[in-house]
């Protein structure tokens, strides 16, 4: 199935700035690199695919799809569950850490209270 | 009047928003347990429990927002380990429970060798079936639903678990650590049996009755309960999933997962 050359084009100029957007978010260490992996897979495999538009049909004909651009909209809901799953783990992880931080922050002004309280009282 | 010779008892008392209450609470409990030591962890309280608390002669330990039932409970659990306490009683903060009954709590531990042993208004030869003016009346759906729970964790550990949403109960020193590492979040008294049971911890009941409360509603209300039911379950079953491998080295310390290790002496955390 042969797609206009102008969509072709914008396909890639978009494909390409989502990479490059990835790439300068990774360099000004603003993604950290655990979850750089994912989207680094996903903006290489959008460009790809976006570059060789062939490529989609040979696997769109490998796996037996008939209507090729199907794949492609599989492909992006995949990265997309994938991603949503990896912040789910981030965020329980934080949440953990977070109420860890807390206990501990509890514990340790309580300690102190009780040790200044000590400390007034023999000074007294 | 309690007696634990020589062993230190810590009284957790979870308490968010109880200042009309946590005081004579805090006096009950030391009335009753004078050796004992009284921790209010007070969970984000917007009132004046931390003061009442603290006036009322107990440690506060006050978390910087509100953080659930079970990391309050499980901050005290912390506490204890890091105080080196041999035994830990949690009440709650509300005046629910039957400060008299600690003692029988304590009884029931030692007397069955167990690791943790909980008060429970439904065991047969419990008090629950006579006439009880002062008890508090259970609305048959969350009888049922208590009911299920207990089903549920028959199934799950072969444990029967009388009453396994009373959060009134009494821990040795290991089950302290167990749950200062493993302690469940949102619903931690059903959560924490199938936890117990998993460490290898052995539990007991004991006959108890629980007050009508003071102040307040209860968090569970009676639009909620199917809701609060249904997550229980999932959270129950997903508890029975969970690997108790220690993820962070305070947990690593805390570690009492087979094999066992001793934890004589007291630690010294946090410092150190």
């Amino acid at each position: 199935m042969a797609i206009p050359l102008i969509q072709r084009i914008v396909a890639v100029i978009i494909s390409a700035a989502l990479l490059l957007l990835i790439v300068q978010l990774i360099r000004t260490r603003r993604l950290r690199e655990e979850y750089a992996l994912i989207w680094l897979a996903a903006g290489v495999t959008i460009f790809v695919l976006s570059l060789f538009g062939g490529l989609v049909n040979w696997l769109a004909g490998l796996l037996r799809v008939s209507y090729p651009p199907t794949l492609i909209l599989v492909a992006g809901l995949l990265f997309a569950l994938v991603i949503l799953l990896l912040q789910s783990v981030a965020i329980s992880t934080q949440a953990d850490r977070l109420r860890d931080l807390a206990q501990y922050a509890a514990l340790l002004e309580q300690r102190l209270a009780a040790q200044e309280e000590r400390s007034t009282e023999s000074h007294e | 009047m309690l007696d634990t010779g020589a062993e230190r008892l810590l009284v957790v008392a979870p308490a968010l928003n109880e200042a009309a209450v946590i005081g004579r609470v805090v006096r009950d409990v030391r009335e009753i347990a004078a050796r004992a030591d009284v921790l209010v962890v007070d969970d984000g309280s917007t009132d004046e429990t931390a003061r009442r608390a603290a006036a009322a002669g107990a440690y506060v330990v006050r978390h910087a927002y509100n953080l659930g039932i079970g990391a309050a409970v499980q901050t005290g659990l912390k506490f204890a380990c890091a105080r080196g306490y041999d035994l830990v009683v949690r009440v709650d903060g509300d005046g629910q429970h039957r400060h008299e009954d600690i003692p029988a709590l304590y009884a029931a531990l030692c007397e069955a060798g167990a690791d943790a042993a909980f008060g429970s208004r439904f065991l047969p030869d419990g008090p629950w079936r006579h006439a009880n003016p002062e008890g508090m009346a259970i609305p048959p759906l969350r009888r049922a639903g208590i009911v299920c729970f207990s089903c549920l964790i028959f199934a799950l550990t072969g444990e029967r678990a009388t009453d396994p949403t009373s959060g009134f109960a009494c821990y040795s020193r290991r089950a302290t650590e167990v749950l200062a590492a493993f302690m469940p979040q949102d619903y931690p008294e059903v959560e924490s049996r199938i936890i117990l049971h998993r460490a290898g911890l052995r539990t007991v009941e004991t006959p108890t009755r629980m007050l009508p409360r003071r102040t307040g509603a209860s968090s569970i209300t009676a639009a909620r309960s199917l809701y609060y039911a249904g997550k229980v379950t999932v959270a129950v079953l997903m508890t029975a999933l969970k690997s108790l491998e220690a993820r962070s080295p305070y947990d690593r310390e805390m570690r009492v997962m087979p094999p066992m290790r001793s934890t004589a002496g007291s630690r010294s955390w946090p410092s150190r």
